[in-house]
């Protein structure tokens, strides 16, 4: 049994339904489901996803699904080339999923952080 | 997304088929809705299936186990 492999599932069930990705929130899917992870776990993937889109990560793994990644790629390719590239993902995902899970706006943050 | 991460995690914690009420519940403890037609169609497709033997390397009958 791997402690991250089952924090991570937990971590996918919140994201999912865009609930906040906390500590307590992630050992009280785990205790439920009968796993026991050492709440160091816990509170690291809480800290590590904190305030990141984890929906928009999860879509964008061309970028090695790590958020530094994803911001680093946004500005090589120039505010403008992002903004098109973020329109496009936009429409691939209302395509995929029901809501708009604000990636336009997740990618535009990243690039202004220059 | 969730159903299948919340089947996985229960699997993970022993319960090697996990219900349509055990992922209710499960769901429930964070306050999550569940679509019971969803969780049907998913347990049904899973039915019979290993998990972890999807997951494993599989010699694609290559014979590269043997």
């Amino acid at each position: 049994m791997s402690a991250e492999l089952a924090t991570s599932y937990a971590a996918l069930i919140l994201t999912d339904d865009h609930v906040e990705i906390t500590s307590d929130k992630l050992q009280t899917l785990l205790k439920a489901a009968n796993v026991e992870v050492e709440s160091i776990w816990t509170s690291l993937f809480a800290k590590a996803l904190e305030g990141k889109d984890v929906a928009a990560m999860l879509s964008n793994v061309g970028a090695a699904g790590s958020a530094p990644a994803a911001g680093a790629a946004a500005p090589a390719g120039g505010a403008a080339a992002a903004e098109e590239k973020a329109e496009e993902k936009k429409e691939e995902a209302k395509e995929e999923s029901d809501d708009d899970m604000g990636f336009g706006t997740f990618l535009v943050a990243f690039s202004s952080q220059e | 997304m969730k159903y299948l991460a919340a089947y996985l995690l229960l699997t993970i914690g022993g319960n090697a088929a996990p219900a349509a009420s055990d992922i209710t519940s499960l769901l429930a403890t964070v306050g999550i809705d569940a679509e019971a037609e969803r969780i049907e169609t998913l347990i049904a497709q899973l039915a019979g299936k290993d998990i972890n033997e999807e997951e494993s390397d599989d010699d694609m009958g290559f014979g590269l186990f043997d």
